[in-house]
């Protein structure tokens, strides 16, 4: 099973996440509600994935976040975002995402996404 | 009656005509004198001939040729004729008249003496002379008459080659006619070949008459009278006419000047002038009039103002000239006055519409500018100066923008004042300017409006930013919907909490396609119902996928629903759907189908959901409801949607809904 970091800022969100992912039998290694922290966990634990939201507390929002992570350590990211709109889109696309999770989703869409970005 | 008395007779009727047809014409002219003379002559000649061949008497046939030999005056004056047609003036009138004259007399003498011609003979057309008298004057005579006949025909012929045109032409026709005739009849057949013919002088000179007389009527020859078209004019024109002396007094005055300053011609004749004149132009009429006296200079279009005789201002025009004696000596003035109230009071008409005009066009808001075909400016008002930065008194002479066409809207870099720069819209309009080809520009200020329009659009977007995070903020709040309603599972294994919480996240992921879509499409109001319902099937699909190998057909027209009817319609379908799923194709082996098709007529719709499962349960219809979903169908077809709900349960189920919608939302 996968090593996961999650980004969200939404605490109850957040604990549904891993509580669904945990249950598929990931592993949780971090979850931060700001971008800068969560780039610090990842340097050290180098996780298999990052489930990240795109309007995050810090000083960098998701996407920002995400282009790092995506760069530096080449690790699969799966945005989870209310925003769906165009210029979003065109934004994060740089990222190269495996997918996107457009809110609200339901448990099924998260484990079928996680899968599906493992097994790339 | 002798035959050869005809001609002579009928010349004489046709030349009483003639002279009738002349004296009604004019007999003031010269030329119309003389012709009209030399036609009394050749009526004389031709009524004498007439008497003395009709006659058998020889002492009255005497009388008549004797009255006949005033002819010979008739070669004089056709030569005078001839010089006045082609307008030769004589310098020597006395000497011309004796030369001309006084041979002509001497032969009338000598031929009233009997020198000439001897006795009266009497041949068949009657008495005429045939012997000559004494041969020397016999001779001198025949001589005389021979040559100033053919001085006469040459002269009409070099003016007839000179000239070259068909009058003068007709003219040596008519004058060379009588002298050929009366050479041969009187000359060279009786003298030269002796034989003796009847004389056809007189008959050929009616023929010379009656062609003068078409030249005079068709090229109207007969010049009028000076002096009677000087009275015409002074009667008929319609300017007034002052003929003053040197000490300004009027001498002559016409009609149209007792009209219109209302005297009598009586009550001006000898009074100055300057008692017409009113005071206000008096000083500059007298020097108007003393300069063209002293500088013999003629005075033309002046204007001033002259009185009439109840005193009231007539507004005049007046032009002046000097009259000479012919000693040059000036010893008058001709005044012709031309009453201009009318075009006064129609110029004060321009002039006030004019400054009218100008005023508008002056203190316009809006700059107005006219340019020629090549940018040349022709007029602008002073807005227009201010807009294209123009300091005061400077003149532009070329319009600075070059991309000017018709018709043609713009916006450009304005100055509004105290050196602020604003926005202009320049409007080119194609126009006439002075009969020419121009371009109307009009410059308007629109820097209140550009930033009116700037902060409708700031606050338009900043409203569909709000909207934006407000369909974001639904979508993550109905996240955490999902999210609450998912965490009571973690700690209850119970199927039944577990099929009805997951029935509520269906319905909430419903309703957040359609956020999702308002927000995704930037159209806040209303969604296409097509690809909603594409996008709710794929959706529900893919969560059952893996349970059920189900193939959805959709019908559905091209429509546009606001949030409300899609919300209402897309729970609806949810319910179905999962109803279809979970229990309809329990037992079914062969090809499951769902098919939802929405059908759109004028405002009328009809969906239509239907399966091909076991149809519906026994014990439950639309009267007897006891399942949580068909309840909430019932509710939102017939309660939210105003509309009705047919249920069929043949070969699966089908559900029919009708409804009507408002304009507003189609």
């Amino acid at each position: 099973m996968a090593k996961i970091i999650i980004v969200e800022d939404d605490a109850l969100i957040l604990d549904d996440l891993k509580n669904s992912l945990s249950r598929a039998g990931h592993t949780i290694i971090g979850s931060f509600a700001k971008g800068e922290n969560a780039l610090i966990d990842i340097e050290k634990e180098k996780p298999d994935l990052v489930l990240m939201d795109i309007k995050l507390e810090g000083y960098i929002d998701g996407i920002e976040t995400a282009a790092i992570i995506k760069f530096k350590y080449n690790i699969p990211i799966i945005y989870l975002t209310a925003f769906s709109n165009e210029k979003f889109v065109e934004r994060s696309k740089q990222t190269e995402p495996i997918a996107y999770l457009l809110k609200p989703f339901s448990e099924e869409e998260l484990i079928k996404a996680v899968d599906k970005a493992l097994n790339k | 009656m002798n035959i050869w008395a005809l001609p002579p007779l009928i010349s004489s009727i046709i030349s009483i005509f003639i002279l009738l047809y002349i004296f009604n014409l004019d007999l003031k002219s010269k030329f119309n004198r003389i012709f009209f003379l030399v036609v009394i002559v050749s009526f004389i000649w031709s009524f004498s001939e007439f008497n003395y061949r009709v006659t058998n008497d020889y002492q009255v046939a005497l009388v008549w040729t004797n009255i006949a030999k005033i002819w010979i005056f008739i070669l004089p004056l056709t030569f005078d004729l001839i010089l006045t047609f082609v307008d030769k003036k004589i310098k020597n009138k006395i000497l011309y008249y004796i030369l001309l004259y006084l041979p002509i007399v001497s032969l009338y003498v000598i031929d009233m003496m009997n020198l000439v011609m001897s006795d009266l003979v009497k041949s068949y057309w009657g008495y005429s002379y045939i012997k000559p008298a004494n041969p020397y004057f016999n001779a001198i005579y025949l001589i005389l008459v021979t040559v100033i006949c053919l001085l006469n025909g040459f002269l009409s012929l070099y003016y007839a080659l000179k000239r070259k045109r068909i009058k003068d032409f007709i003219f040596l026709f008519a004058i060379f006619l009588p002298i050929i005739v009366g050479i041969l009849t009187d000359v060279i057949l009786p003298i030269f070949l002796k034989i003796l013919v009847p004389g056809l002088t007189t008959a050929c000179f009616t023929i010379t008459f009656i062609l003068i007389a078409i030249i005079i009527k068709k090229y109207n020859l007969f010049m009028p009278d000076l002096k009677k078209s000087i009275e015409t004019i002074l009667l008929t024109m319609s300017d007034a006419l002052f003929i003053l002396d040197t000490d300004f007094k009027i001498k002559i005055v016409n009609k149209s000047a007792s009209d219109f300053l209302e005297y009598r011609e009586e009550e001006m004749l000898n009074k100055t002038i300057l008692l017409f004149i009113s005071e206000k132009s008096l000083t500059h009429f007298i020097r108007m009039i003393k300069f063209a006296m002293q500088h013999d200079y003629i005075i033309k279009d002046e204007e001033a103002l002259f009185l009439s005789k109840n005193e009231e201002e007539i507004p005049v025009s007046f032009s002046c000239s000097v009259i000479k004696d012919n000693n040059k000596q000036i010893i008058g003035l001709l005044l012709i006055v031309r009453d201009i109230t009318s075009r006064k009071k129609l110029e004060e008409i321009l002039e006030i519409t004019n400054e009218s005009f100008v005023n508008i066009i002056e203190k316009s808001i809006e700059g107005i500018i006219i340019v020629d075909k090549s940018l040349s400016i022709n007029y602008m008002n002073p807005i227009a100066k201010r807009y294209l930065n123009m300091l005061e008194g400077e003149i532009l002479y070329r319009f600075p923008y070059d991309n000017i066409s018709s018709y043609s809207i713009e916006e450009i870099e304005i100055n509004i004042g105290n050196n602020e720069k604003g926005i202009g819209e320049l409007i080119t309009i194609p126009t006439k300017w002075k009969k020419n080809d121009a371009f109307l520009i009009i410059i308007r200020d629109i820097t209140t409006r550009k930033e009116i329009e700037k902060k409708l659009i700031s606050s338009l977007k900043l409203k569909e930013n709000l909207l934006a995070e407000i369909h974001h903020r639904i979508k993550n709040n109905l996240q955490i919907v999902m999210t609450l309603l998912r965490l009571p599972l973690r700690f209850s294994d119970n199927p039944i909490l577990k099929s009805i919480l997951l029935d509520a996240q269906f319905r909430i992921k419903t309703m957040a396609l359609i956020h999702e879509k308002l927000y995704k499409d930037e159209n806040f109001f209303e969604i296409n119902f097509k690809d909603y319902i594409i996008e709710l099937t794929d959706f529900l699909l893919s969560f059952f996928q893996m349970q059920k190998d189900i193939k959805v057909e959709l019908s559905i027209d091209d429509v546009n629903f606001d949030s409300d009817t899609s919300i209402s319609c897309g729970l609806i379908i949810t319910e179905l759907f999962t109803n279809s799923i979970k229990y309809a194709f329990n037992n079914k082996e062969d090809e499951k189908i769902i098919t939802i098709t929405l059908k759109k007529e004028n405002n009328n719709f009809t969906l239509i959901y239907k399966d091909n499962g076991s149809g519906l349960p026994e014990g439950i219809s639309l009267e007897n409801i006891n399942t949580t979903g068909l309840y909430l169908i019932k509710l939102l077809a017939i309660e939210k949607l105003k509309g009705m709900l047919e249920i069929k349960s043949e070969n699966g189920l089908e559900y029919n809904i009708y409804f009507s919608i408002t304009d507003d939302y189609i």
